[in-house]
């Protein structure tokens, strides 16, 4: 997926109030990057305060102000938490129910597809609708 | 579509291919069996029977289910927390919707272009789709607890005292509204790139020869080229927002104070912890209904407004 207007978007700045030229020589940038920074940072920011708090000790993760830079990078939270609960089970489960979901959608609706699209019988229009 | 229908199409009676007509109609209903049958336990059957209950007073266990009549409809109009409800889920649909349409649209502006970073920038918009409902309510209830939440400790910085957020009414459900704005950008900004893919460049240009400014042409090309997509996203967003559970259920379960019940919310408290199945099944039709009328009220402003080109 590439920008394909992005020449004309360019050219129509140049024949704005502002030359480009102008423009080019005060920023050395795309001015967009000062508003993508932002909301990438706020975007993104619920993922990594979930990262960061997940290599916190529980006094770090609980402490107001919160600890923005984690003093040890404590990485036995993760098998601590893998230890907590029987994730195979659960990985287990998600991985039956998803193969089944996918499996029996593709075959029954490629099934239903295929004959709504070839043949013609008795309410047809009536269930394809 | 019935079977004299497509005998005359097919020709006429005795005719051979009248036969194949015949065969059609069996091997047709051996192929679309499977996938009926399943929509109709699972899909039509439920649907019928929740209407039915509507008007009976039942709760699922005891076998005594008798009817009465329009009673359910007529409590709902009696119980205030039903008007709070639909209160807070039209408030909630009528901030979520235009904020999210309006964040995801400049997003997508500003990712439609070819500079560097862009593939950072739109993978982090798209990031927030992938996330399950359960971990976006997490981390949100975690950034926003009122004594530890690092929301509170920005604030702080710039000089606002600590707010309550989920634990205040007057808060809880603006703070929801924030989550699921997060929660839907990623959707809303792959639509409007694709769309925005789509607009032509021989536009733009001529619109620039002829001396229009950047925002002139957005608001007079690129916007009225947009306005499929926004159909489509307001509508889609709207059905979401009218029903609204997952997040709610998950950080705050409909308080403080009823602050944040929105209607499927309430419908879920009636039914699965009232017991009161008839009164839950009155209002998800009540529900239905009002999706359906601003469904409709949506398609028929924008046939005004929506630009189809072809």
């Amino acid at each position: 997926m590439t920008a394909t207007s992005a020449p004309a978007r360019s050219k129509v700045a140049a024949r704005g109030s502002v030359p480009a030229a102008r423009r080019r020589r005060r920023l050395p940038f795309s001015p967009w990057h000062l508003v993508l920074v932002p909301a990438t940072l706020v975007l993104l920011f619920p993922f990594a305060w979930l990262l960061i708090t997940s290599v916190e000790t529980p006094a770090e993760a609980l402490h107001f102000p919160p600890v923005l830079t984690p003093h040890v990078l404590r990485f036995a939270n993760y098998p601590d938490a893998l230890a907590s609960a029987p994730f195979g089970r659960f990985f287990t489960n998600s991985a039956i129910v998803a193969v089944a979901t996918v499996l029996s959608n593709l075959v029954l609706c490629s099934l239903a597809g295929y004959a709504f699209a070839r043949f013609r019988f008795l309410g047809r229009t009536a269930l394809s609708r | 579509m019935t079977v004299s229908h497509i005998s005359a199409r097919r020709g006429r009676p005795g005719d051979v291919r009248r036969k194949v007509a015949d065969s059609e109609q069996f091997t047709g209903w051996a192929f679309v069996t499977p996938a009926v049958v399943i929509i109709g336990l699972f899909g039509a059957a439920p649907i019928v029977w929740s209407a039915l209950m509507s008007f009976q007073r039942s709760n699922l266990l005891s076998p005594s289910t008798p009817f009465i009549g329009l009673a359910n409809y007529r409590q709902m109009v009696h119980d205030p927390v039903v008007v709070q409800a639909i209160q807070h889920t039209l408030i909630y649909t009528a901030l979520f919707v235009p904020g999210t349409m309006i964040v995801g649209l400049f997003l997508a502006v500003a990712m439609n272009r070819k500079i560097r970073f862009i593939s950072v920038y739109r993978t982090a918009a798209y990031a927030t789709m992938a996330v399950s409902t359960i971990s976006e309510a997490i981390v949100f209830i975690w950034l926003f607890d009122p004594s530890y939440g690092v929301v509170n400790y920005f604030l702080s910085r710039i000089g606002v005292p600590p707010q309550q957020f989920l634990n205040s009414p007057s808060q809880a459900l603006y703070v929801i509204v924030l989550m699921t704005i997060w929660g839907w950008t990623g959707f809303a900004v792959v639509i409007y790139l694709a769309a925005l893919q789509g607009v032509p460049q021989t536009l733009l240009e001529a619109a620039a020869i002829d001396g229009a400014g950047p925002w002139r042409t957005f608001r007079r090309i690129t916007l009225p080229l947009l306005s499929p997509a926004s159909l489509f996203l307001a509508v889609w967003l709207t059905i979401n927002a009218l029903q609204l559970f997952d997040e709610v259920y998950l950080s705050t379960q409909g308080g403080p104070l009823n602050a944040t019940t929105v209607l499927v919310y309430y419908l879920y408290n009636q039914a699965f912890q009232q017991f009161n199945f008839g009164y839950a099944s009155a209002i998800a039709y009540f529900l239905f209904l009002v999706i359906i009328v601003i469904t409709v009220i949506q398609f028929r402003v924008a046939r005004r407004f929506t630009y189809y080109r072809s």
